[in-house]
């Protein structure tokens, strides 16, 4: 009788024993080297800032942290637990921390969810899923948020398969620690798997996550019909070829991730993409004859490739559908549904390297290496793409300002990503709404460039941004408008704009400077008038979440820890 | 115990080729990430 087991179905998940705690160690272990050697420069005292990375030292709660400005909570509720955790730590540890989690977490999870008593299998299920091309291009984009949600995504598969409301919340946590994108991620698997249940059960879960979501739902309901979902980013989110196999045969492959600027050094190359296919074609084939216990996954997985693959083989269907209801603009960026298929290769690598054990065990050992030798590109903060840097002494004198006499501040240039040279070159999301206290408004207006063609530009989502962008755009003076606005501050934080036009600001006093920050404060500036997310409704979503969450926490935490049966069922 | 230390050792030598690695591909090539300023990225 074969080892291992379909065990995923809710039948056989009842009958699991509690994971061994040196497999459980072991696994834990194996994801602290590998996170360790993924992150390499990255440890290093200072903050990580790469694309939507961002994180600042002595970050303080204000109503962006809760999505209370009008704006999409697209950082909700992640930067609130950031900004909780760093009041008793430095920030910059906190960072550290939470990367080193995504490794360590994804590791053991993913072993726990292979059925075999073998050690070398469960890890290599472990390493698979820590160690690929999904992981390597969303840390590289910074989505920090969304790994933290995929590492959780076993625990969250094994929960929903069980139907026990409480391990389902508790699964959830680091998915709604993460905010949207990890919760809708995790809610397709949720659904998946209610839905391939017999009967089908969809009520109890779909409760889950919607308590989980709470958050930063509620607060997006306040404004979503008045947010515009542009349809230009299903051509700039779309996913692209990373490896000879064109588009569909790299997002088979875990990649495929839009931006091309996150490929990790050397993936896609011939040598390497083609064992990996290998390894991948190995790890479904690895599915025969397992029975119906993983379907639930299964669906998912096929499910996700499809959302992936949608912008790129039917964008016209999506830009339709954005059209249609604003809300189908989740699915732009669709490359981030991989992580049910990367969960899938994972334990089918685990599955086959358990066969692979009965007949050569040292050959199962050496399979570990397999997924980083065949991508080395992730090592070492991905060859010093990811390293820590600190934020210039200009950026602490404006806060120390802005502090002492509050204000509205403008960011220019108008952009949202910068390249500084503090942080050589690396693109990162501004991080001046983060760093200065009160309303930063910054043009969010994403750009993404293209080859040969001219660059993709996204419509603002911040109504005061959209507000402001003629007028910035225009070259007219500013002072006046501006004070107008309720603009209390301009910081201009590029050093090759430093010089902005002096007649622009005129009347204005410049209050901090230095090479890397320029601040300037307007004179009697009259109070805005924002229209702000009314506060007590997203009082109340915290309340319950968290209350939900201390519910959930009855149950003892280890028992995530609960092996898959290895028996048939 | 045999497989703990198989493994470890293992990964030892997968963290040095992977860096070896790494170096050379870093160094043989010019970063991407530098023009034009303000982008997300490139597709």
């Amino acid at each position: 009788m074969a080892r291992g087991s379909a065990v995923l179905s809710p039948e056989t998940e009842l009958g699991g024993r509690p994971l061994r705690r040196r497999h459980a160690a072991v696994a834990a272990g194996t994801g602290l080297v590998l996170g360790l050697l993924a992150l390499g420069p990255a440890l290093a005292p200072g903050f990580v800032l790469a694309y939507d990375m961002v994180f600042v030292p002595h970050p303080v709660f204000d109503r962006e942290t809760f999505g209370l400005t009008g704006m999409l909570p697209r950082h909700v509720p992640s930067d609130a637990v950031v900004t909780a955790l760093s009041q008793v730590l430095p920030a910059d540890l906190v960072q550290k921390a939470i990367l080193l989690a995504i490794f360590v977490i994804a590791c053991v999870s993913a072993s726990a969810l292979v059925p075999s008593e073998r050690l070398t299998a469960r890890l290599a299920g472990g390493v698979v899923y820590a160690w690929n091309p999904f992981v390597a291009e969303r840390l590289l984009l910074g989505q920090w948020a969304l790994l933290l949600g995929y590492a959780a995504l076993p625990w969250v598969v094994r929960a929903a398969a069980r139907g026990d409301p409480r391990r389902l919340i508790l699964s959830l946590v680091p998915a709604a620690i993460g905010g949207f994108a990890a919760m809708a991620v995790s809610g397709l698997v949720v659904l998946a798997i209610g839905l391939r249940r017999e009967p089908p059960r969809l009520l109890l879960p779909l409760a889950g996550l919607l308590v989980m979501s709470l958050p930063w739902f509620v607060p997006s309901m306040e404004l979503f019909s008045g947010v515009p979902a542009d349809p230009a980013g299903v051509t700039a989110f779309a996913a692209r070829a990373d490896t000879p196999f064109g588009t569909l045969g790299s997002l088979l492959l875990l990649g495929g991730g839009w931006n091309a600027e996150t490929v990790p050094p050397g993936y896609g190359a011939v040598v390497t993409a083609v064992p990996w296919l290998c390894v991948v074609l190995l790890a479904l084939a690895a599915y025969a004859g397992r029975g119906t216990g993983t379907r639930g996954l299964g669906t998912a997985a096929l499910v996700g490739l499809f959302l992936a693959a949608l912008g790129a083989v039917a964008p016209g269907l999506l830009r339709g559908a954005i059209g249609l209801w604003p809300g189908f603009a989740v699915l732009r960026d669709g490359q981030q549904y991989l992580a049910p298929s990367a969960l899938a290769v994972a334990v089918g690598t685990g599955l086959a390297v358990d066969r692979l054990g009965r007949w050569r065990p040292e050959l199962a050992a050496l399979a570990l290496l397999v997924p980083v030798a065949l991508l080395p590109g992730l090592a070492w903060g991905a060859g010093g793409r990811l390293a820590a840097v600190r934020y210039p002494a200009d950026w602490a004198r404006a806060r120390a300002v802005v502090r002492a006499d509050p204000g509205d501040v403008l960011v220019l240039p108008w952009e949202a990503y910068r390249s500084y040279p503090w942080n050589h070159g690396r693109r990162v999301l501004d991080p001046l709404p983060r760093f200065l206290p009160g309303r930063v408004i910054l043009n969010d207006a994403v750009r993404v460039g293209t080859t040969g063609r001219r660059d993709l530009r996204m419509a603002a989502e911040d109504p005061r941004a959209r507000a402001l962008g003629p007028l910035i755009r225009s070259g007219a003076p500013l002072t006046g408008a501006l004070r107008a606005r309720g603009v209390r501050y301009v910081a201009v934080d590029a050093p090759e704009s430093l010089g902005v036009p002096a007649e622009r600001l005129a009347g204005t006093e410049r209050v901090a400077a230095g090479p890397d920050l320029v601040l300037y404060r307007i004179p009697a500036v009259v109070p805005s008038r924002e229209k702000r997310v009314p506060q007590w409704p997203v009082e109340i979503a915290w309340f319950i979440t968290f209350a939900v969450v201390v519910w959930s926490t009855r149950l003892p935490v280890g028992s995530l820890f609960a092996r898959s049966s290895p028996k048939e069922p | 115990m045999r497989i703990a230390v198989a493994m470890l050792a293992g990964i030892m030598l997968a963290l040095v080729t992977s860096f070896g690695i790494v170096r050379v591909v870093t160094t043989s090539q010019r970063d991407p990430v530098v023009k034009p300023l303000y982008n997300y990225g490139t597709r």
